[in-house]
Order: structure tokens, then C-alpha cells, then sequence
């Protein structure tokens, strides 16, 4: 395969290069087990993937295993692939998928599964499990296999949390399969020993007209029914560092990611990660600031980011940025946090990392009133807010940009309108603190709530296209009269297929399927993405998109993915659910209270936390 | 302190553009732990510019620098320190001290390009000929208008060579990219043409 000479006839021939300081290019003959890790999505994006560059790592310092980088292909690409009959493949040998033991998809965001499928096909695999031969096996983890059955058909096993170890177990496997010369069935019949494992075609699964978990039978003895995910014990331990691959584009997040802590125990209702990460566990300083200096030494960037879910809940957070500020202010390297909390901490924070004041400060109060924000456990009232804002403004920055979504559980009219409302409060104070008319102004990003699986709000269909477009025209029609505002709103269409395809079951693989066939790509980008083809693949297979993803359960009802749990407790998750209904709170277990989610019980650990705090007693 | 530094940019790494470029040399001197001089105010940039920009897909011999460091170093040490840690593709060549007071950028006049291509020499010089007696202009759009551009006023020497052709471009107002100069001599654009700047001649 010449792709030497593709290079010269494509957009950012970089994407394809696999030469970035810091890849590993191994002797492909030396390894007896070859992982292709498929991103499905552009170089970019998933170049700034900490997960891929920790497994890559993981892996890759081995001498018995390698693993290679294969992202979508960028369309100018795929057209040269199929035109010359060349088959998709891995950035540091330049080898076919079919080449590889396991090829394997992280599942990042439903609005790539279409990309999936192209890149199997691309690839030159059979796109359906069921016909595939010999090697290699599909495998998936990521999030997206909290509910793995929408692509149950395409996949032959999946995986359940964190990679890391669970992985090494994977490779033990495959090598005693290559050695023994072992079936694929029975290697993955081995494979489904691994606790955290799923292989669908091992279960039987059906479901009633409205679309409730029936049956969920498992067709080989010692098989669970429930499982369980994996978390990696030597993240506290510093095993988990990401590879320092140095891209020459300019990626998403092209900065040195080093992670400070996993798992949120905030429980916001809304949100999956709070949820499938769990429990909290907090690196020492000692530790992030050993690994900082590990990537820095290698890459050079001009940027630390300390990554986690809410990094302004990491107890040493001030000290480790003001430290590694200390060391590498010299030169030239900037210290980030992806996300800040709403508290006048936070604004300090921002101020002593950014000595430049022309970026913007983002917020996610998420709701506009305090009921509504009682009802999502997003525990932030409007004075937090008020208070933050002053201080920021105070601070000399002029641009907030507030985070909101619409389309929440019982959200009224006063609710929407609220957002506006709260945003304009933001703006008069900007106003008061004296900022000039010309600079002041409040970004007010809405995204439309999509209920995933795992969440207190599961049981819940997303609201009707109609109701996302008339709540919509509140907030234009309220925010059009504000000039300090800038209003940015989220595609309802691209909702609506994000809702239908998380809360999917094993039927929708079919519409995925045919919804490849007829050329769905890149779903996430809007230049791509194709609602009526999406609805014509639903309705073909006899469904309708918007009433799929609008479907509600009952409480009692058995839900599609009610087995991938991964430990979360479905009585917790109707505990919040009732309260969310009741507007009342629940605190976060880090302050020393177990709320019980069955996380901890379920996996037999703890919160890992800093500085001498502990959750008392861990409710089962 | 100032210096000037050669470097060559070559094999797969041809693919990846001038801003590209600059992140790999900025990235390289705190890996090299060069003590690079920062520009003054808000926003503080590495004091290093590159003399002019090389397009994706063309290689070069002859690439230019100019870099502030905050204190002197050993113009050997620099070079050193620097290939020690760049990505292969990449390599310096000389560093030397530097002190005139211009703009890098402005002082470029020429650069001398070899253009590869797959014909025979016989066939080159008949080209050449043809050339020197057509003397064609190339209408080129810019924002302003068109304009018309006289080829031997913009290449000032063109070299037949047994794997192609080497010219000297003059850089500025009335320049010529060495694609329209390889496409005015041949007529077309082969694809498996190759571009190496040999060289950038300074004021
Ligand atoms: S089981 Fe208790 S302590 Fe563990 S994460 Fe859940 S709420 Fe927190």
C-alpha cells in the first residue's frame, strides 16, 4: 500500500503521518498481539482524547503487544481510499485493519457510531459480527458502552470502564488464542470470563412493543446478567500516564492533559459522567506534579491543563497550578483548568493562572431558576452566581459565557425564560462593575437536555422537536431585545438523534446499519449531518425517530440497559429521580455522607480522597 | 543575544505547514531548555521568526531563523541542543550570531529552488529554449486586480539539471511561486513533482 503518495493529494496530510515525536512505531513481527485503537472521528478530535494516549502508553511499553492510531478518515481521504481500493489504516505501520488481533472503537459520543461502520467497511471487515471470520475481534469501551446494545450487531465484545488493566487481561487472552490456535468463538467465550466484559452474541435479548427489557438471557453457563465495569488501580500509582505524543496540527486541546483526579460525585441528575466515573478518586499533588514534569520534559508544550471532570474540586488545585506556574512561567507555558466552578474561588484561580484577561470566563449554572436547578441537584444558587460573576468582572475580565440547557424534567415556561433573565443579571453587573458597553458581553449557550441511561432521568423520553422549537423562540424572542446578550443555541434535529440513539436497544443496530448504507457520516458536524436521511433509516427498519427518542418508562419497567449498570444502584437512581421530582438535593459523598449509588460496594472500594478526608461508612 | 539559524525541513515532514513549523521549533526550544527571549506585554510570544514561510510539500536545504535568546550560548551548544530534540525530519545546520538590526523577513531578495521532475534532460533544454524566446507573462488575480507578471523578470536564472530544473526566484512585489514557475516551463503540473528550496539569499 503506497500511502506516501496519498499525502500528496490531501487536505493536512499531517493527520496521516504516524511520524509525531513521541509515536511508537514498533517491529510489527515482534508483537505477538497488534491493536488497531479506532477513534471514530477526525485526527483532531481525537488526538486530544486522553484516553487513547493513556492506552496507547499502557500498551505500547509492553514487548509482547503494540497498538496503533486509526481515526475517521477526512472525506478527501476516504474518496482516495476507495477510489485507488486501498483499505483504511493505522497511522505508525500503515497497516490494514484487517491485519490486526483486535480493533477496537472507543465510544465517545453516539453521534459517531455512523463513523463506526464506515470505518469497518473502509477497513475492509465484514460490518456484521455474525460474519466475520478468524481475525480480528471488534471490541468497544468508552461510555457509549454503558449501553452497548445499539451496536451489539457490529461489535463482538465490549468493555465496561477504565481500560487500563482490563485491557493487559484482553491481550493475556488473545495471546494463549494465537498460540493454541483457538476458535474465535471460544476465544471469545474466554473473553467473557473477564469481569467488565460483554460479548452480545453469548445473550439472548427481546424486548415488548414498548420497547421494555424482557429478556436478557445469557446462552453459556457462568455468564453474568449484570456486570460490572473495571477501574484502574494503578492510576493513583502513576501507571496511567497518557503517551506525549506531539501532534504537528493544531488539535482540540493541544496542551500537555495531565489528570489530577477521576470520578464526580457532585450528582447533578443530569449528568452520565457523574455517574459511570464514580467513585472520586484524587491523585496526591506529589504525584500530578511528578507526572507534569514527565510529559513537559518530553513535549515541550506551551500549555498544562489539569485535567478531570471538575478540576475546581480538586482540593490541591491552587497549590499544584501555582507550582507548576512557578517552575515553567519562564517559559512561556501557561497553566488551564477545563471547567471552573461557580464560586469566587474559582475567579481567584482564573486570575492567577491567566495573567492575560482577553479570554473569556465560562460558567455552567445550567438552569435559570432555583427550582429548576433544585430539581437537576445542580447545587449553585443565584447568589453563587452573582457573587462570582462581580468578582470576575472585578477582576477586569469583560466576555461570560454561561452554560444552560432546556428541555429538562418539568420545566416551565417561567424556567426558560429565567435563563435569559439570570444571563441579564450577569450583564447588569457587568454594567455596574463598569465595564464598557462596547466590551461587556454575556454568551448564553443552551443545549437541549438528552436523557442518558444511568441517570437519574433515564426513565425519560427528550421533550418533542415542536416544544424544543417554541422553547427556543422564548429565549430568541426574550434575548433579542438585550444587546449585551449573544444567544447560541443547539440543533434540535441533532438532539433528537443523540436521545434516540442513547437511550437505543439492540433493534436500533439495524438503523444504524442502514442509515451507514445510506451514507450517514460524521454526525456530530453539522456540514454532515443529515436529519432526513436518520429518519428515513428509522422508518425503514419501523420506527419513528422523534417518537423513539421520546419514548418514557415507568419506574418498574426493565430498561434496555438496565444489565450495564456497571455497579450504580437502580434504587439510588429512583431515590433522585423522586427527588429531583421533590426539588430536594442530595449532597456529595466527598463531604464525608455515602449517598449510597452502589458504586463502591459494587466494585469493593472507596472514594480515594486528599488531604485526610473520608466518606465515613459506604451504605450497601 | 541574537543568532541566525540554518535548518533543512525534509523526508515525510515536507507535509506540514509554516504555523505547524513554528509550534515544532517552539516546543523544541523548552525541550532543548534554551533560555529563548519572550516579547514584551500582555501576551508574550518567543522571540524566534522565520525568514520565509515554506509551503506544505516542499522541502528545503536551506531554511532560515532568527532566534533571541536571553542569555549567550555557544552557537555549537544551540545547534546541538536543538537536533538533539527535534522530530527527524527536521535538522540544523549552522547557527551563528546575528546583528543586524532589519527584519529576517524583509531582507529575503531570492530563493533558489530545485524542481524535480521525470523528463529527460534533451527534453528540458528544448523547453528552456522555447522559454528564452516566448518570453511568456503570467497573469496572476490578486485582491487588487490582475496582474501580469514577466517570467524572466521573476526567475532570474534557470538551470537545466539531469533530474529537473534548479531556478533562482526573486522574492517580492512581482514574485513567482515556484509551481507557476514549474508550470509555465513544462506546460502542466506532473504529480510526482518535487520541490526543494535550496537556498534563501538575503539583502
Ligand atoms: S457508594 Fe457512596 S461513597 Fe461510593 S461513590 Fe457512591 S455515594 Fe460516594
Amino acid at each position: 500500500m503506497n500511502i506516501a503518495k496519498l499525502l500528496a493529494l490531501v487536505q493536512k496530510p499531517a493527520r496521516y503521518l504516524g511520524n509525531e515525536l513521541n509515536a511508537v512505531k514498533k517491529t510489527w513481527e515482534q508483537n505477538l498481539v497488534k491493536i488497531a485503537f479506532c477513534f471514530p472521528d477526525l485526527y483532531e478530535v481525537g488526538m486530544s482524547h486522553l484516553g487513547l494516549r493513556i492506552l496507547y502508553e499502557t500498551v505500547n511499553r509492553r514487548d509482547d503487544a503494540l497498538l496503533e492510531r486509526v481515526f475517521a478518515p477526512a472525506e478527501d481521504m476516504e474518496k482516495l481510499l476507495r477510489e485507488k481500493g486501498y483499505f483504511l489504516f493505522s497511522l505508525e505501520n500503515k497497516k490494514p485493519l484487517g491485519e490486526f488481533d483486535l480493533v477496537g472503537f472507543t465510544l465517545q459520543y453516539e453521534l459517531s457510531y455512523s463513523n463506526i461502520l464506515n470505518m469497518l467497511e473502509l477497513g475492509g471487515l465484514e460490518l456484521f459480527a455474525e460474519k466475520r471470520r478468524g481475525w480480528p475481534l471488534v471490541m468497544a469501551g468508552g461510555p457509549g458502552a454503558f449501553n452497548p446494545e445499539p451496536l451489539a450487531d457490529f461489535i463482538d465484545f465490549f468493555v465496561l470502564g477504565e481500560g487500563e488493566e482490563v485491557l493487559a487481561e484482553i491481550i493475556e487472552v488473545v495471546k494463549e488464542a494465537k498460540v493454541k490456535g483457538w476458535e474465535r468463538n471460544d476465544t471469545l467465550l474466554a473473553l467473557a470470563q473477564i469481569p467488565g466484559i460483554y460479548v452480545p452474541k453469548f445473550y439472548r435479548v427481546s424486548y415488548d412493543e414498548a420497547g421494555r427489557l424482557i429478556e436478557f438471557m445469557p446462552l453459556k453457563k457462568d455468564l453474568p446478567v449484570e456486570f460490572t465495569k473495571r477501574i484502574s488501580q494503578g492510576f493513583l500509582s502513576g501507571h496511567s500516564l497518557p503517551a506525549p505524543i506531539v501532534p504537528y496540527l493544531d488539535i482540540v486541546h493541544n496542551r500537555a492533559m495531565v489528570e489530577i483526579m477521576r470520578g464526580c460525585s457532585r450528582g447533578c441528575r443530569f449528568c452520565q459522567a457523574g455517574m459511570i466515573y464514580r467513585p472520586v478518586r484524587e491523585k496526591t499533588p506529589e504525584l500530578v506534579l511528578a507526572e507534569a514534569e514527565k510529559i513537559m520534559e518530553k513535549t515541550g508544550y506551551e500549555e498544562i491543563s489539569l485535567a478531570s471532570l471538575s478540576s475546581g474540586d480538586y482540593p490541591y488545585i491552587r497549590e499544584v497550578a501555582k507550582k507548576l506556574l512557578d517552575k515553567y512561567q519562564e517559559a512561556g507555558v501557561n497553566v488551564s483548568l477545563p471547567s471552573l466552578r461557580i464560586d469566587s474561588f474559582a475567579v481567584d484561580l482564573a486570575s492567577e493562572l491567566q495573567r492575560v484577561r482577553k479570554a473569556t470566563l465560562t460558567f455552567a449554572p445550567e438552569a435559570g431558576t432555583q427550582r429548576m436547578r433544585d430539581i437537576i441537584n445542580k447545587g449553585v444558587t443565584e447568589e453563587d452566581l452573582i457573587n462570582t460573576v462581580t468578582a470576575a468582572f472585578k477582576a477586569g475580565w469583560q466576555a461570560i459565557k454561561l452554560y444552560f440547557m432546556i428541555g429538562l424534567p418539568y420545566e416551565t415556561d417561567e424556567d426558560v425564560a429565567g435563563i435569559i433573565h439570570l444571563a441579564q443579571k450577569v450583564a447588569d453587573i457587568g454594567v455596574k462593575e463598569g465595564v464598557s458597553r462596547g466590551r461587556l458581553k454575556v454568551t448564553v449557550s443552551v443545549s437541549n437536555f438528552v436523557p442518558k441511561p444511568h441517570t437519574p432521568f433515564q426513565w425519560l423520553g427528550i421533550i418533542s422537536a415542536e416544544e424544543i422549537k417554541r422553547r427556543q423562540g422564548i429565549l430568541e424572542k426574550l434575548a433579542k431585545k438585550d444587546r449585551r446578550l449573544s444567544l447560541k443555541m443547539h440543533d434540535y434535529r441533532t438532539s433528537l438523534l443523540e436521545a434516540a440513539l442513547s437511550r437505543a436497544d439492540r433493534r436500533i443496530g439495524r438503523v444504524i446499519y442502514r442509515a451507514h448504507k445510506l451514507g450517514a457520516k460524521f454526525d456530530g458536524w453539522q456540514e454532515y449531518f443529515n436529519y432526513e436521511l436518520w429518519q428515513k433509516a428509522f422508518l425503514e427498519e419501523g420506527f419513528d425517530l422523534e417518537a423513539y427518542a421520546r419514548r418514557s418508562f415507568s419506574l418498574d419497567d426493565r430498561l434496555p440497559w438496565e444489565p450495564f449498570a456497571g455497579g450504580i444502584s437502580q434504587r439510588f437512581l429512583k431515590k433522585e429521580y423522586r427527588d429531583a421530582m421533590a426539588g430536594k438535593n442530595t449532597a456529595d459523598c466527598r463531604e464525608g455522607k455515602c449517598t449510597g449509588c452502589g458504586v463502591c460496594p459494587a466494585l469493593e472500594i472507596s472514594p480515594v480522597l486528599t488531604g485526610g478526608r473520608k466518606v465515613d461508612e459506604i451504605l450497601t | 543575544m541574537k543568532y541566525l539559524l540554518k535548518y533543512s525541513r525534509g523526508g515525510e515532514l515536507k507535509y506540514i505547514s509554516h504555523l505547524d513549523t513554528l509550534r515544532v521549533f517552539e516546543r523544541a526550544f523548552r525541550r532543548a531548555n534554551l533560555p529563548v527571549a519572550f516579547t514584551e506585554g500582555f501576551n508574550p510570544h518567543p522571540k524566534f521568526s522565520i525568514a520565509l514561510p515554506l509551503a506544505l510539500g516542499h522541502e528545503s536545504q536551506g531554511e532560515l531563523m532568527e532566534l533571541t535568546l536571553k542569555k549567550a550560548l555557544p552557537p555549537g551548544e544551540i545547534k546541538d541542543r536543538l537536533n538533539s530534540v527535534l522530530p527527524y525530519g527536521f535538522k540544523v545546520l549552522e547557527v551563528k550570531p546575528y546583528s543586524d538590526d532589519r527584519s529576517l523577513m524583509a531582507r529575503v531578495s531570492k530563493v533558489v529552488y530545485r524542481i524535480k521532475v521525470n523528463l529527460p534532460r534533451t527534453e528540458l533544454l528544448a523547453r528552456k529554449e522555447k522559454l528564452l524566446a516566448a518570453n511568456p507573462r503570467i497573469v496572476k488575480t490578486t485582491k487588487r486586480g490582475e496582474k501580469q507578471i514577466d517570467f524572466w523578470q521573476a526567475v532570474e536564472a534557470l538551470e537545466v539539471q539531469d533530474d529537473g530544473i534548479k531556478v533562482v526566484i526573486k522574492v517580492g512585489e512581482n514574485s513567482l511561486r515556484p509551481e507557476e514557475v514549474a508550470k509555465t516551463f513544462l506546460g502542466y503540473l506532473p504529480g510526482d513533482i518535487e520541490y526543494i528550496r535550496e537556498e534563501i539569499i538575503l539583502s
